[in-house]
């Protein structure tokens, strides 16, 4: 156990033989980490804004005229216990003509129609989107409150629909290789600082190996320095993005957008060590392979 | 210990060693004597794994090194010590620090270490330089801190290539006596020298002679003529 400790910290304490050699490393991986985490920070934040005011579909429901009071309220009832349905508001005619009065500022007097107001009994179906086949859902959604009893009309925004799906299939097209693509550049940055560490090191890890050192002995320091240097340039950008995000946070949160930027969740933040840590464990492992 | 056949080696068309057929009996003092370009280091090195087995049959201390993978090198290396030509010392650590590393990367308790390093390099008249890098000493004085690092193991075989190289009259006889000392332990010494006087003191030693890549085994240094 001892042992284990000495070469943990020993993995450490290595990497600062060449001080100068590791802040240039440290800044490579920190920077392709706080473009990553950034990204990462503002797809979460779109994500967040569209599953909380565009993430919908919303649906209008028109009734005929014929509809009695109390006939609108039972099936009123009803629409929120339609799966998908996250959100009902309704409007009686008389509702629907104070609304569409509103929408006048004023400047239409509208008030001469009340109660004999010629809107139908209207409902807006707010309703949540699938991750797959968003157009059939949309289709079977309209049929379903099309069967609703007295319903003369139904419609929503297809763009809706359009737009939503289409930020969907980009965030999974560009999402992992953009990813893939920032982790493959810190592997490299530190795959490569390892094998200087090797070259550098040779004729020590040389007399090491004669004197009767394991592989294991040589290799987990190696890989401990890997793996530092991962979670310390890592955790050193996500302390910059922490920052950034502070000096934005209420960038967008003005009217009319009312946009508040979040922070990437502890989640994200947990899987942005391990996974720094991990690549540069794998590229120490590649590099000491080769 | 030591028991080889019909080994040869070469480094690309030249070759090194020709079907060379050798054994060293457990206990046993060899002096693997020859020209410079014979051989000899080719030969040690491949008894401690740091060449690899080309043709022949080759077994150290119970290895066969034929089938012994590189992950498992270190398990003969843990009973085969070696004084390198070059002394392959870290000269930026102290005496101390490179004779204890064979102990250190054993992972033996530090008081043990502290006590046999003190001994060993008291036996060398090194205990006045412990804390001394390397890099501030002779040659003569690496040479003796290279020896320090391989016997502080006590290693079943020692081979020692040109241990007396830098080394002037009085110094290298007084590593042989190391060297003796050692041996009366039990501990099988193999030596790579062109030194005509230290093989000479060592009555009881083993010559063998490598010229041109063939080895001839020579008579032992007591025998009558």
């Amino acid at each position: 156990m001892n042992v284990f400790f000495r070469l943990l910290f020993q993995g450490v304490r290595d990497l600062f033989r060449s001080p100068w050699s590791l802040c240039m490393t440290l800044a490579a991986i920190t920077l392709v980490t706080f473009l990553g985490s950034a990204f990462l920070m503002l797809v979460h934040n779109l994500n967040l804004q569209l599953g909380t005011r565009h993430g919908n579909v919303q649906f209008q429901v028109y009734w005929g005229g014929n509809a009695t009071q109390a006939e609108m309220q039972e099936v009123w009832g009803a629409l929120s216990s339609i799966q998908g349905v996250v959100n009902v508001r309704t409007f009686t005619p008389d509702q629907a003509l104070e609304v569409l009065s509103e929408s006048f500022q004023k400047s239409v007097d509208l008030e001469w129609m009340k109660g004999r107001s010629p809107l139908p009994p209207t409902a807006l179906v707010e309703c949540e989107m699938p991750e797959d086949g968003q157009k059939k859902w949309a289709a079977a959604m309209v049929d379903r409150l099309q069967a609703l009893p007295k319903v003369q009309k139904v419609s929503f925004n297809p763009l809706q629909v359009d737009v939503l799906s289409s930020w969907v299939g980009f965030t999974r097209m560009a999402f992992w290789p953009v990813m893939g693509f920032l982790l493959t550049v810190v592997a490299l940055v530190v795959g490569n600082t390892i094998k200087l560490a090797l070259l550098v090191r040779r004729e020590e890890l040389e007399i090491l190996r004669f004197v009767g050192a394991s592989r294991a002995y040589i290799q987990f320091p190696l890989l401990v320095g890997g793996a530092f240097q991962g979670f310390l340039a890592s955790g050193v950008a996500l302390v910059l993005l922490k920052l950034v995000h502070h000096a934005i946070e209420n960038l967008l949160n003005v009217p009319p957008l009312w946009i508040s930027i979040f922070f990437l969740p502890n989640l994200y933040i947990l899987a942005i060590l391990s996974v720094l840590a991990g690549v540069g464990v794998i590229s120490s492992c590649v590099a000491l392979r080769n | 210990m030591i028991t080889i056949s019909k080994l040869s080696y070469s480094f690309g068309r030249q070759l090194a060693l020709k079907d060379i057929s050798f054994s060293m009996k457990q206990g046993e003092f060899v002096f693997l004597c020859g020209p410079s370009g014979a051989g000899k280091t080719t030969l040690m090195r491949i008894l401690h794994g740091a060449l690899p087995v080309q043709r022949g049959k080759v077994d150290v201390a119970g290895y066969d090194l034929n089938t012994l993978t590189e992950s498992r090198k270190h398990l003969l290396r843990r009973d085969v010590s070696v004084v390198f030509q070059d002394f392959k010392i870290l000269p930026n650590q102290t005496v101390f620090a490179n004779v204890g590393l064979p102990l250190v990367v054993r992972g033996i308790a530090r008081h043990i270490i502290d006590k046999r390093v003190r001994a060993v390099l008291r036996s060398l008249h090194l205990d006045q330089k412990a804390g001394v890098p390397c890099e501030e000493l002779s040659g003569g004085e690496q040479q003796r801190v290279a020896v320090a690092r391989a016997v502080v193991v006590k290693p079943k075989l020692l081979l020692a290539d040109e241990p007396t190289g830098n080394l002037d009259r009085e110094l290298s006889l007084r590593m042989m006596d190391i060297f003796q000392q050692f041996h009366r332990f039990g501990t099988s010494i193999m030596i790579a020298t062109h030194n005509q006087e230290i093989m000479e003191r060592m009555a009881e030693a083993r010559i063998v002679t490598l010229e041109d890549g063939v080895m001839h085994e020579g008579k032992k240094n007591g025998d009558q003529q």
